[in-house]
C-alpha cells in the first residue's frame, strides 16, 4: 500500500532530469517513514480500528554512476519494516527489491536562457530476498520482477529554475503465493497472482543553484488492471492500486564538505484506490565523489 | 559507444516487457469418464429420505410413443443447427456436474465470507435472511455456516441421485442418442446408464435449489447455470425433456425436504444475544477456565456463532456430542499451559519460511472458501482421480460434509463450553496471521480436518496416509500461525477423527 511512495521519494534519481558527469559516483543513504490511519477500500475511504496507525519505515541505500556525461546508471536496495499500532496481525520486515536503472540523455537544446533535455530511462527490479508478498498491508513488497520504461523532459530557465515532467510504464511479473486458491473478482484456483502493470508519472517545478535545490511536485501511479478490496476484506497483491500525491523535495550542499548534501522530502497522498492515505517524509545524505579521477586524467 | 549503450538499454527493457506473461494458469475442472456406473445405486441407503422410493417418478412414455417421438424430434431439431454457443455449453457441462457445482458452492462461500464491519456505535450488524441485499450482505459465510451449506447441498444431492438411480434401472430407458439414430452423441454418454430420470438434471436442480437457499442474492446466476446444464444435456443427446422433468420432480421433492430440515435445525439461535454471551463468559469458571475468552477485535465483536454447537447435525445425537466433548485444557498458568504458550510465541516471533508457508497454505480465513471448502476441493480432486460417477461422487461428498458439519457443531460446543482465551489474549506480544473471533479450545481447523481426512481415508484407502498427513499439517498450521496452543490442535484433531468415524460407519452400512 505504500510502495508507490517510495519510488517518488528518490532525488537525483532515475526519474529526475539531472545528470552526473562521466566518472562521478553518487552514494545515497535515505531513511523514510510513511504513516496512514485511513485507506481506500476500493474507492471507499475508511479507517480501521484493528490496524490503528500503519507505519512503514525504510532505509534506502543507492549508488549512481556517470558512465558517460549522457548515461547514468543506478542501483538500490531498500530495507523495509512494516507494522501497525492496533490489531493482532504480525508485522513484516526485510530487504525488498534490488533495482538497476539507466538514464540516457537523448536530446538537448539550448536557446538563450532556456534549455530542454529529453531522457529515455528504464530499469529492472527483482526481489532480493524471499519476502512474503501476500500479507498486505504488512508485506514489504509485491514480490514481482519489474521492468520500467520512462521518458523524462527537463527544462531550465536562466540556469536555476527547472521544470520536469516524466511518465513511466512498469510491467510486473506474476507472483507465486503460499495459498492455492484466492478470491479476486471471482474464485481463482491457483497459487499464481497477477500483479497489475502500472502507469506512473510526475510533474515538478523547482529551483537549483550551487548551494541547494528545492522542488514541489505532483505524482500519480495507476494500475492498469486489478480488483478492488471488498468491504472489510484483506488487500491482495492483485488489487488495482492507484494513488495521487503532492510533495516537496529539498537538497542542501553542506559547505566545506565537498560533494556532501543533505536530502529531505515530504509527500502527502491526496487520492487513491486500494492504498493507504499516507503521509511520508524522508531524510538522508548523498555524497558525490570521483573515485577513478586519476586514471581518467591519465587516459585523457 | 554512447549509441551502443543506448541500444543495449532499449533492447534490455524490451526483453523485460516481453518476459512478462500476465496470464495465470488455474487448476481446471477434471476431465474423466467414470470407472463404473453402480447399477445397484438405487438400493443404497438414503440419508433423509426413508428410501429411494420415497420421491417418485412415474413410468416414462414408451420409446415408440408419440409423446417421446416428439421429444426426440426436438433434439434432432436442436442438433441440426449447433451454434458456437451451444458447443461451448456442451463442452462446459460434459464433465462431472457434481464437481462443477461444488466449485460454485466454494466460490459463493468465498464471496460471502466477510465479517460485517462495526457500526459507528461499536455494535456489529447481523446479516438478515429477510433482507439479504442490505449491508451486511446475507450470509456471512463463515466456517460453521459454510459447513452447513456444503452438507445440506451434498446430502440433498446424494438422496436425489440415489432415487434417480433407482428409477433409471427400474424403467431402463436409454439416452436419446441410443434411441434414435438421427441423434448424435455430442459428448461421451455411458451406454449402460439409462437416462430416465437424467442424473445431470438432478445435479442441476439440486444445485440451483440448495445454493439459492444458502446464497439468495445469487439466485439468478444459479438458475442460469441450472438451465444451461439441462440444455447442454438435451443438445448433446444425453437427455430428453421428460428425462429432465422426472429428474426435476425428484430433485424438488428432496430439496424441499432438506431445506425444511435446515429451516428448523436451530441455526437461527446460533448467534445468541448479549445476555447469552455474558452467560458464556461468566460460566467459563465453572468449566475450569479462570480467564474467559475476550474478543481481540476493536470494538469487541461478539463471538462467531457461539451456539452453533446446538445446531442439529447429521450423525450424532446431542448426548453423543456431549460424550465426545474433549477433556478440559490445561489450567491457565499451569506448567503445561505456560510451555504451550511459549511454543506459540516462538513460532509467531520466528517463523521459518516452511512454518509460514504451512500457516498460510491452510489459513483459509476471511474471504476464502474456509477449511470445509478446502476439504471439498481435496475431495473433488480424489473423486476425479478415482473416476467416481455422479452418484458415488455425491456419496463421497455427503459422507464427508456431514462429518465436517458435525465436527463444526462439536467443536463450537467445546469452544463455548470452556470459553478458553487465545494465546494473544494471554500475551499481547504474540502477533499472528489473524486471530479468529471465537474461543481457542479446541481448534476448528483441526476438528474439521480430522473428520474430513477420516472419511476420505475410508473412501479412498490408498490415500489414507496422505489424508492423515494433510490433516496433521492443517492442524499444526494454527500453532505456526500463532493463533492456537498445541493442545487445542491435538484435542481437535482427535475429536475430529472420532466424529468422522460416525460417517464411516454410515458409509459402511449404506449398501454401496
Amino acid at each position: 500500500m505504500l510502495l508507490l511512495c517510495l519510488q517518488a521519494a528518490k532525488a537525483q534519481m532515475p526519474d529526475d532530469g539531472f545528470t552526473m558527469d562521466k566518472g562521478i559516483v553518487c552514494a545515497v543513504l535515505g531513511y523514510s517513514q510513511s504513516k496512514w490511519t485511513h485507506y481506500w477500500e476500493g474507492t471507499r475511504y475508511r479507517d480501521n480500528l484493528n490496524i490503528g496507525t500503519f507505519t512503514s519505515k525504510a532505509v534506502m541505500p543507492m549508488l549512481a554512476y556517470g558512465v558517460t556525461n549522457k548515461l547514468n546508471v543506478f542501483a538500490s536496495l531498500p530495507y523495509i519494516s512494516n507494522s501497525s499500532t492496533a490489531g493482532t496481525l504480525t508485522g513484516k520486515k526485510g530487504f525488498q527489491d534490488f533495482s538497476v536503472d539507466a538514464k540516457y540523455k537523448v536530446y538537448s537544446l539550448s536557446r538563450k536562457q532556456f534549455t530542454v533535455n529529453l531522457f529515455a530511462a528504464g530499469g529492472f527490479s527483482l526481489p532480493a530476498t524471499k519476502y512474503v508478498p501476500d500479507f498486505l498491508p504488512y508485506s514489504i513488497g509485491l514480490g514481482s520482477k519489474t521492468a520500467t520504461a520512462r521518458i523524462i523532459a527537463h527544462s531550465t530557465f536562466k540556469e536555476h529554475v527547472f521544470f520536469t515532467a516524466q511518465a513511466a510504464y512498469t510491467a510486473k511479473s506474476n507472483i507465486t503465493v503460499d495459498r492455492i486458491t484466492y478470491y479476486s473478482d471471482g474464485q481463482r484456483y491457483t497459487n499464481e497472482m497477477q500483479v497489475p502493470n502500472m502507469w506512473s508519472g510526475s510533474i515538478k517545478a523547482g529551483y537549483d543553484n550551487s548551494r541547494f535545490r528545492a522542488d514541489v511536485h505532483y505524482m500519480f501511479g495507476s494500475s492498469e488492471t486489478g480488483s478492488d478490496i471488498r468491504r472489510n476484506d484483506m488487500p491482495l497483491p492483485t488489487n488495482k492500486m492507484d494513488m495521487q500525491a503532492i510533495g516537496i523535495n529539498g537538497l542542501l550542499w553542506i559547505p566545506r564538505l565537498d560533494g556532501l548534501a543533505l536530502l529531505a522530502s515530504a509527500q502527502n497522498t491526496i487520492g487513491g484506490r486500494n492504498v493507504g492515505k499516507s503521509f511520508m517524509w524522508m531524510t538522508g545524505f548523498q555524497y558525490f565523489f570521483t573515485p577513478f579521477k586519476k586514471k581518467q586524467h591519465a587516459k585523457a | 559507444m554512447q549509441k551502443l549503450n543506448y541500444y543495449i538499454l532499449i533492447a534490455a527493457i524490451l526483453l523485460g516487457f516481453t518476459a512478462c506473461n500476465k496470464d495465470i494458469t488455474e487448476r481446471t475442472e477434471p476431465d474423466y469418464e467414470p470407472l463404473a456406473i453402480d447399477a445397484n445405486g438405487g438400493n443404497w441407503k438414503t440419508i433423509l429420505l426413508s428410501n429411494t422410493g420415497e420421491a417418485t417418478a412415474v413410468a416414462p412414455d414408451a420409446i415408440s410413443s408419440a409423446a417421446y417421438t416428439a421429444e426426440l424430434n426436438e433434439i434432432v431439431q436442436l442438433q441440426t443447427n449447433i451454434s458456437a454457443a451451444d458447443s461451448k455449453l456442451i463442452n462446459d457441462w460434459k464433465n462431472s456436474g457434481v464437481i462443477k457445482w461444488n466449485a460454485v458452492a466454494r466460490e459463493l462461500v468465498a464471496k460471502y465470507n466477510l465479517p460485517p464491519e462495526a457500526n459507528p456505535d461499536g455494535t456489529y450488524p447481523v446479516p438478515s435472511a429477510a433482507n439479504p441485499g442490505a449491508y451486511p450482505l446475507f450470509p456471512f459465510a463463515n466456517p460453521p455456516y459454510a459447513s452447513r451449506a456444503y452438507a445440506a447441498w451434498s446430502v440433498a444431492l446424494y438422496d436425489a441421485l440415489a432415487s434417480c438411480w433407482k428409477y433409471k434401472f427400474q424403467y431402463n430407458r436409454k439416452a436419446p442418442a441410443f434411441n434414435d439414430n438421427r441423434i448424435k452423441s455430442l459428448e461421451p454418454i455411458p451406454a449402460d446408464l439409462p437416462s430416465y430420470p437424467s442424473e445431470d438434471a438432478v445435479v442441476a436442480q439440486i444445485g440451483y435449489r440448495l445454493l439459492k437457499q444458502f446464497f439468495p442474492l445469487d439466485s439468478v446466476r444459479l438458475q442460469q447455470m441450472s438451465n444451461d446444464q439441462k440444455r447442454a444435456k438435451k443438445l448433446s443427446g444425453a437427455a430428453s425433456s421428460s428425462d429432465i422433468a422426472a429428474a426435476e420432480a425428484i430433485a424438488n421433492y428432496v430439496a424441499d425436504k432438506v431445506i425444511n430440515r435446515s429451516r428448523t435445525d436451530g441455526m437461527g439461535n446460533a448467534v445468541g444475544n448479549p445476555t447469552l454471551w455474558a452467560q458464556l463468559e461468566s460460566g467459563a469458571a465453572a468449566n475450569g477456565t479462570s480467564v474467559p475468552w475476550k474478543s481481540l477485535e476493536t470494538p469487541a465483536r461478539p463471538p462467531m456463532l457461539p451456539f452453533f454447537g446446538n445446531v442439529r447435525g447429521w450423525n450424532l445425537t446431542s448426548t453423543q456430542r456431549d460424550s465426545m466433548r474433549p477433556p478440559p485444557p490445561p489450567a491457565i498458568g499451569s506448567p503445561a499451559f505456560n510451555s504451550a504458550l511459549a511454543e506459540v510465541k516462538e513460532f509467531a516471533k520466528n517463523p521459518s519460511s516452511n512454518t509460514w508457508h504451512i500457516a498460510m497454505y491452510w489459513a483459509d480465513g476471511v474471504g476464502t472458501y474456509t477449511p470445509p471448502g478446502h476439504w471439498n476441493e481435496i475431495a473433488c480432486s480424489l473423486i476425479a482421480q478415482y473416476r467416481q460417477n455422479e452418484l458415488r461422487a455425491a456419496r463421497t461428498l455427503s459422507l464427508m460434509n456431514m462429518a465436517v458439519q458435525d465436527a463444526g457443531i462439536c467443536c463450537w460446543d467445546t469452544k463455548s463450553f470452556y470459553y478458553y482465551p487465545r494465546p494473544t489474549q494471554m500475551d499481547g506480544s504474540i502477533k499472528t496471521i489473524g486471530v479468529p473471533n471465537f474461543p481457542s479450545y479446541t481448534s476448528g481447523h483441526s476438528t474439521f480436518s480430522g473428520a474430513a481426512a477420516t472419511v476420505l481415508g475410508y473412501i479412498f484407502p490408498q490415500e489414507q496416509a496422505n489424508m492423515e498427513a494433510m490433516s496433521k499439517e492443517a492442524s499444526i498450521s494454527r500453532v505456526y500461525g500463532g493463533i492456537h496452543y498445541r493442545f487445542d490442535c491435538d484435542a481437535g484433531l482427535a475429536a475430529g477423527k472420532a466424529i468422522g468415524s460416525f460417517s464411516v460407519k454410515r458409509g459402511q452400512g449404506d449398501g454401496s
